[in-house]
């Protein structure tokens, strides 16, 4: 048995040896990338100054971008690449299947229109762009290499103008024309090799004890590669050539370079407490910081005076609102309130006379329960942090909300949700008297406050103002049970002893 | 050695078979709740091919055997007696219905929600723990039935380079496996009324019907606490 186990550890290492020996292939790729200056250390610009606009445009119309380099065209396909192009495919076509795309014509159009304006004249090999939103509250944007670039509606929630939505779409862009994820593909392959012998090693060492088998076990929850390099973020070479062909191709079209800059400063601070351990690139990427400095030293050196570029909050608005108000809905469905009132104070501030936006505002202070609006410092600690994964990971949502009523200020904090929650649908049906949303919202509020006749009289009037509406039954069923509780309990039956 | 001669041969015995547990709430089991029919969410399968490169999905094998899995479940169900529809939430059905595909993808985005929770605390689904919310009853094909149910199946397909590495490191099993979870969720209060999750070995994406065992266990179980409408019917 023992020769066994030594047997083991030999061909583990043996296995081990190519990868530590061997040339990542896809350096020899990457190697243009890395010839980029480095902006964040260099005190001159971070690009070949363009004479002129119509320079730079004629420079990124040919694909010779102001100085960035041009590994795509010099991209020679390997079955390694087919086989993760006809992956990507299947994953295109699986994420359709799903119905996880939004369905809005206007919104898809919008973005492909953008996005087309960042794309080089001539189609590369392989590649058909199509730019579209799924609905996900996770605040991203990913392209496949076939040319798929696919906007989070989190994402979208997130952004405030066109110049910013911009940016990232020729970010996105630049991640299939200069061929990324095919070369970290690559990359990614031989190190997943690595991971494997890595984690038979964990295993077999004797000395790794339960410490061997953790290693094992986190290094064994990887997502897939192409899950990894699309969504999680390419490597700092990859993001930062993407980041400098988005900043030149946003000056190109005229852009506010700043909002670039801005728009990652927006994703950076979201409403909720970010729990997550492993952040998508667009959220929170380690070296989200420093993308914020260099980007907003390029913007300075490109655009000295940017007055007149264009920033297109209006354009941006108009085509994005009802995505962002379903995404609002979505936030509520799966237990983030404070997204959802984020985003109805955004849509009342765009459009303050519309009662529809004071009902969102109802909902999302009805569903915070005993949040406080925003996290306070407390919950921001690594500490509460912890806690809180810790909590959610064993408890149900409706258990952890009643959880929080138990805390320190909870029920206070409920008292001030439940009345400005109360006076948002007033305001709706100030605007609105015929608004059958604030009476369901009325109605739910009052449930929660134990308030079982003003509940069933709210939804009451809800179903004769939307008697097909898509939640009848459910509000039905709501009324039957209220009315169940409310009414007297039958006098129990006299017992034997007492007759 | 003669003792790890004994545990090897009772690990190949054992692995050999699949292995199901199941979990009911306590409203099914003690009658109050009854389910006779029931409304088969979209299934989803998500399937990898582990090799020497490390995990790869497959997608489209993925997608097929989702095709595949709710003729074998409804067919399974509609045996025991139950009474099910499998056009109601079809692809054609929500491709043609965009309202209808955002509420399903919603309930599906609830389930898995709690099915995090479920995979750690499965018992507690005998303390009636678990529960959707009562949105499921936004469902509009929802309407007449007593339960909605949610398939999901993850498996790993070993390649031949892989199987044979996997040979020579203890801990790592070389074979192919798939692990299903069936949800079983009151149509009206979202409850979780049922849960069980057999696992499968074998490869499910070239053979679907290796899965048929473990499935007609889950829900001959289930059965047996709450029979199918027919089979109320022909009792009667």
């Amino acid at each position: 048995m023992r020769c066994y186990a030594k047997l083991r550890i030999i061909c583990s290492l043996l296995l081990l040896v190519p990868i530590l020996q061997g040339q990542n292939p896809s350096r020899a790729q990457t190697s243009a990338v890395s010839r980029l200056p480095d902006s964040t250390n260099s005190t001159a610009p971070p690009q070949p100054a363009a004479s002129d606009r119509d320079a730079a445009a004629e420079a990124a119309g040919s694909g010779k971008k102001l100085g960035v380099p041009l590994p795509a065209q010099t991209f020679k396909f390997e079955k390694v690449d087919l086989d993760l192009l006809s992956e990507v495919n299947a994953f295109d076509k699986f994420i359709e299947e799903k119905g996880w795309i939004d369905n809005d014509p206007e919104i898809n159009s919008y973005l492909k229109k953008i996005g087309l304006s960042f794309v080089p004249k001539e189609t590369p090999e392989n590649v058909t762009w199509s730019f579209r939103v799924i609905r996900d509250l996770e605040v991203n944007a990913f392209a496949l290499p076939n040319g798929s670039i696919y906007v989070n509606s989190g994402l979208l929630s997130r952004m405030e103008n066109e110049a910013q939505i911009s940016g990232v779409l020729a970010h996105e862009v630049t991640h299939v024309t200069n061929r990324h994820g095919y070369l970290e593909y690559r990359s990614m392959r031989k190190k997943m090799v690595a991971v494997d012998v890595l984690q038979a090693a964990a295993r077999v060492t004797p000395v790794g004890g339960f410490v061997g088998l953790g290693v094992a076990n986190a290094l064994g929850t990887l997502a897939p590669a192409i899950v990894m390099s699309t969504i999680f973020g390419y490597s700092r070479e990859l993001e930062h050539e993407a980041d400098v062909y988005a900043v030149n191709a946003l000056y190109v079209q005229g852009y506010d370079l700043r909002q670039f800059s801005r728009g990652f400063e927006l994703l950076r601070k979201g409403p909720e407490v970010d729990l997550s351990q492993q952040p998508v690139f667009w959220a929170s990427h380690p070296k989200l910081a420093s993308r914020v400095r260099y980007v907003a030293k390029m913007a300075e050196q490109l655009q000295p005076n940017p007055a007149g570029f264009r920033v297109d909050a209006q354009a941006y608005q108009d085509a994005t609102t009802n995505v962002i108000r379903q995404n609002a809905d979505l936030a509520l469905l799966l237990g983030q309130p404070r997204t959802a009132l984020a985003i109805a104070r955004r849509l009342i501030a765009d459009e303050p006379n519309d009662a529809g936006n004071f009902v969102l505002l109802g909902d999302a202070y009805r569903a915070l329960g005993a949040r406080t609006p925003s996290p306070d410092d407390a919950e921001l600690s690594e500490w509460a942090k912890d806690r809180t994964r810790d909590q959610l990971h064993k408890m149900t949502m409706v258990e952890y909300d009643r959880m929080l009523f138990k805390e320190k200020h909870g029920m206070e904090n409920w008292r001030l949700n439940s009345a400005q929650s109360d006076e948002a649908f007033h305001t709706a049906l100030r605007m609105d008297p015929n608004n059958a949303a604030a009476h369901r919202g009325l109605g739910l509020l009052a449930e929660r406050n134990d308030q079982t006749s003003v509940a069933i009289g709210e939804f009451e009037k809800y179903l004769q103002l939307a008697p097909s509406a898509r939640d009848s039954r459910q509000i039905k069923l709501r009324i039957a049970s209220l009315e169940k509780q409310a009414s007297p309990a039958p006098a129990p039956a006299q017992s034997k002893s007492t007759r | 050695m003669r003792r790890e001669v004994l545990l090897a041969t009772a690990f190949v015995l054992t692995s050999c078979a699949s292995t199901l547990a199941q979990f009911v709430h306590p409203d099914l089991k003690s009658g109050k709740t009854r389910v006779h029919s029931i409304l088969l969410m979209p299934v989803q399968v998500q399937l990898n091919r582990v090799g020497m490169k490390g995990p790869e999905p497959m997608m489209e094998e993925s997608l097929d055997t989702e095709r595949a899995f709710v003729p074998l479940i409804v067919n399974i169900l509609q045996g025991l007696g139950y009474k099910v529809d499998p056009e109601a939430l079809a692809a054609a059905a929500l491709q043609s219905d965009t309202e209808l595909r955002y509420t399903v993808d919603e309930l599906q985005k609830r389930f898995d929600n709690e099915l995090a929770r479920m995979n750690e605390k499965a018992k507690d689904v005998r303390k009636g723990r678990f529960s959707l919310g009562d949105e499921v009853a936004n469902l509009p094909p929802g309407d007449g039935v007593d339960a909605l149910l949610f398939v999901r199946i993850s498996g790993q397909i070993l390649t031949g380079k892989r199987k044979a590495f996997d040979l020579l490191v203890p801990g790592y099993g070389a074979f192919d496996l798939a692990f299903i979870r069936f949800g079983l969720v009151d149509a009206k209060t979202g409850a979780v009324l049922y849960f069980a999750r057999p696992s499968v070995r074998g490869n499910i994406a070239d053979d679907p019907d290796k899965a048929d065992n473990a499935i007609r266990k889950s829900f001959e179980n289930l059965a047996k606490v709450s029979p199918g409408a027919a089979k109320v019917e022909a009792q009667k």
